[in-house]
């Protein structure tokens, strides 16, 4: 999804761009994750970005030539317990202090009104209306369209064995030649910790296994994204019936094979938690389970930025979970902040040498990136 | 849910047909701990459905002479667990732990491990893309045959048989046998096939038996009058139309010695030969290759019956179609292998032990090169139906988006499912991948191996997320995730 969306304005931008994927294009977190677009949880430097990305997913027609099946079906964060209602004005200050996204508090009755499909032991929710869903297959096609027409070589399959600087140009061996360039952008998503460590630039990155279920298509039942305020959980019915339900339950990765397995005790909480919240859902049929591979950093932010070591290197990866969102909003920006040299403001706080990388990795020590 | 039954397995074995029962009766034998797990509540699977235990009506079935002692053995087996009405939900790998098997009975998930997996799941019926195939009404043979046999069902008013291989021809017969008339037999069997397939006949008729079957069928069908139409080509499915009643509502319209003919009928049934079933294979990662000579996905396996993951075997059917008796054959090799592996064999005394399984397979092999150049549907059929076929039925897509796709540069089946929607429905993919790669592969001049074979995912088979989804409210899962943001600064 970064890899793309750079690749694409740096060309829109007159740059020559070679794309390099091991896989294809959209292959792990960025096609196969559960399309949600919506701003919580997010540490706080991440809100004013938030708010810009909505804005852009609105315009993805303009952007990419697709809307790319965004619809604005509003998110729904429903509160279980007393203790996360006296919490959720707190929650909702944090967000309006830091961008201007609008929430508003739901009462039972208004979530009756709103959602009369939930789960009557609800006791009310966060209701924010300009949020929603997109495709994330149908985002990747149009990147790849997009890119095909602004001239960036798209090569998948490909392996980087090594890459080094020769004065002053970049050097990327792959199993049948070499690709030269004076700048060097690391967008390798969940693998993005190995490249950074290769390059002599470690930067911690987990990957985790996110676990989906989608259904076949169901008579309606929910009209929003729904998530919990306390607990995992994401629920969304789409255009075409079918049912997404996820949350960051976590399967198994197999970093040699670059697959996933599904852990079957967590995924069985997963889907009695969603049965739970949406009763209606225990008879919808679920047609496949499977987990994308997804990079996570320690402070859940992505690294964005030039290197702190290297001339014309630049990283963007571990976006947390929330790299699908982000998107169309990063994408431009780091295009501009490569081509012009300057990093723009609302991409600055996730600089690489940020204090709340430092804070959690003494609070949360992390593993060793996995190569 | 999600019960782990503590104990591991040595060898678990999925499916209890030829090849299952087979597997489980040697490896017992070899000193294995084994558990055959079974989605139908009696052992036997396709062929030897109804001669297990109560099943068994003492009903007169032509593989009871080798079936009864079969099920018998496997039944009586020392130290092996039978596991019938289980439903394979998923498999996990030992990257993770033994082989663990995740099984749906009751709407109860259980977890079996074992050292070493042995998939016989046997064949499924190949699905072409005929003009009208999705209509409602439209049966399969093997569909008809399991309705048949499970529940004593037979079809009422008149029948037209439409397509090639075997089983229809033996379906004919049996629905004659049962009373039903039989308005046409439509043999789609190209002539040139048959001038192939002639070279191989004698060692067919000298090295098999369903080749001798086979001869003895077509003279019952020859006197039974059954009107049969053979090199039968654009075949269609169609509404009888603004008159139609329920004994003849569907038409069924072909052409044959160069004139347009219409049939109509109460029950088309049609069918295009058996390939391996390859899910539960895929779901556990197993590498499948294209193997012209189905044509169809079958896994890559070894002489010994080794996948390409350490920890899987692949027998009978499932490993490349060559029929009930062979089944048998490969089932044994497979777990003399898998006993050699968990070291209660030497591989010396596999090979004597499995000498004459290997032997018979060998000859059986000849007759199904023979039965496979007869009867594989021809090209036309299989990879060029008109634009306005659908081929993924769930999600109604056509061959014709399909091709309009391909010739855009969608190449690979995963990306073709993620633009199209084709194999993401009910069917899970399982009916409509192959045509839809084979439409793919014809339409760019790709090899299938380069279309690909769709992925598979869990649930094997669809089920209700009541099924797998925890019931009584239990704690989080105890592997807490980093990835939830709490902290505010």
């Amino acid at each position: 999804m970064h890899g793309c969306f750079t690749a694409l304005h740096l060309a829109r931008l007159g740059a020559d761009v070679v794309l390099l994927e091991q896989d294809r294009i959209g292959r792990h977190a960025s096609g196969v994750n559960a399309g949600s677009i919506h701003h919580i949880p997010r540490i706080h430097f991440e809100l004013p970005l938030a708010e810009r990305a909505l804005a852009a997913w609105q315009r993805m027609a303009e952007i990419v030539g697709d809307d790319c099946g965004f619809r604005q079906a509003g998110y729904l964060k429903l509160i279980e317990t007393e203790a996360e209602m006296a919490a959720a004005d707190a929650a909702m200050a944090r967000v309006r202090r830091h961008c201007a996204i609008a929430e508003t508090r739901l009462d039972r009755e208004a979530l009756r009104d709103l959602e009369p499909g939930l789960s009557g032991t609800l006791l009310g929710g966060i209701w924010t209306p300009s949020c929603g869903y997109a495709s994330p297959a149908r985002t990747m096609e149009a990147l790849r369209r997009q890119m095909h027409a602004a001239g960036v070589t798209v090569l998948e399959g490909v392996q980087v064995g090594t890459a080094r600087r020769d004065r002053g140009t970049w050097v990327c061996r792959t199993d049948d030649r070499e690709w030269a360039a004076p700048l060097l952008l690391n967008c390798a998503g969940a693998w993005g910790g190995a490249v950074s460590a290769a390059l002599g630039e470690p930067l911690a990155v987990q990957m985790v296994a996110l676990m989906m279920t989608v259904t076949a298509r169901t008579a309606p039942l929910l009209n929003s994204v729904v998530g919990l305020h306390g607990r995992r959980l994401s629920i969304k019915q789409v255009v075409n019936g079918t049912v997404l339900i996820g949350g960051g339950y976590q399967g198994t990765v197999l970093p040699e094979i670059r697959d996933t397995r599904l852990d079957t005790a967590a995924l069985g909480y997963n889907l009695g938690l969603a049965q739970a919240v949406l009763p209606g859902l225990a008879g919808a049929m679920a047609l496949r389970c499977w987990a994308g591979i997804e990079g996570i950093a320690p402070d859940h932010a992505a690294y964005i930025g030039p290197s702190l070591i290297h001339e014309g290197l630049w990283h963007c990866f571990g976006f947390s979970t929330h790299g699908f969102y982000l998107g169309p909003v990063v994408g431009p920006l780091l295009a501009d902040a490569i081509h012009s040299g300057t990093v723009p403001d609302p991409i600055k706080p996730f600089a690489l040498d940020r204090p709340s990388l430092k804070r959690a990795a003494t609070d949360r020590p992390m593993a060793p990136a996995q190569s | 849910m999600a019960r782990d039954e503590a104990e591991t397995v040595d060898l678990a074995i999925v499916g209890g047909g030829p090849a299952g029962l087979a597997a489980l009766a040697l490896g017992a034998d070899c000193g294995l701990r084994c558990l055959l797990i079974e989605e139908a509540e009696a052992l036997g699977g396709r062929v030897l459905h109804g001669l297990d235990g109560a099943n068994d009506r003492g009903m007169p079935h032509p593989e009871a002479g080798w079936g009864r002692p079969l099920i018998a053995r496997a039944r009586g087996a020392p130290g092996a667990a039978i596991l019938c009405g289980h439903t394979l939900v998923d498999i996990t790998p030992p990257e993770i732990a033994p082989v663990g098997l995740h099984l749906l009975r009751d709407g109860t998930l259980t977890t079996r491990r074992a050292r070493r997996l042995l998939l016989a799941t046997g064949s499924a019926e190949r699905a072409v893309a005929i003009p009208g195939w999705t209509r409602p009404g439209v049966m399969t043979a093997g569909g008809v045959q399991t309705l048949m046999k499970g529940a004593a069902i037979v079809p009422d008013g008149k029948v037209v048989l439409a397509g090639t291989g075997p089983l229809l021809l033996l379906l004919a017969m049996q629905l004659h046998r049962a009373g039903v008339e039989i308005a046409a037999l439509l043999d789609t069997t190209p002539r040139r096939h048959v001038l192939a397939a002639a070279p191989l006949l004698p060692g067919a008729l000298l090295w098999g038996s369903v080749t001798w079957r086979g001869l003895g069928l077509l003279a019952s069908l020859r006197r039974a009058r059954i009107p049969t139409f053979r090199s039968v080509r654009d075949l269609s499915v169609d509404s009888a139309g603004p008159d139609e009643s329920s004994d003849a509502m569907h038409r069924v319209t072909f052409s044959h010695g160069g004139r347009r003919r219409s049939i109509d009928c109460a029950l088309p049934i049609v069918h295009f030969g058996v390939v391996p079933d390859t899910e539960a294979a895929r779901l556990a990662g197993c590498r499948v290759h294209w193997a012209e000579e189905l044509p169809g996905w079958a896994p890559v396996v070894d002489g010994h019956g080794n996948s390409t993951r350490t920890d899987t075997l692949i027998a009978g059917d499932a490993a490349g179609i060559d029929g009930a008796e062979a089944a048998r054959h490969s089932g044994r090799i497979a777990a003399a292998e898998a006993a050699v592996q968990l070291g209660k064999l030497s591989s010396l005394r596999r090979d004597a032990l499995v000498a004459a399984d290997r032997s018979r397979l060998i000859r059986l092999r000849r007759e199904r090169a023979f039965l496979n150049r007869l009867f594989v549907p021809s090209d036309s059929l299989r990879r060029r139906p008109d634009d306005s076929v659908i081929v993924c039925r769930c999600e109604d897509v056509t061959a014709g988006e399909l091709r309009r796709l391909a010739a855009a540069g969608v190449h690979h089946i995963d990306r073709m499912k993620a633009l199209t929607r084709c194999g993401m429905g009910t069917c899970q993919g399982r009916i409509c991948g192959t045509p839809a790669g084979e439409i793919i592969a014809e339409a760019t001049g790709l090899a299938m191996q380069t279309v690909g074979a769709l992925g598979v995912r869990a649930p094997l088979k669809p089920l209700p997320i009541a099924a797998l989804a925890e019931q009584d409210g239990t704690a989080m899962p105890p592997h807490e995730t980093c990835f939830v943001y709490t902290r505010d600064s």
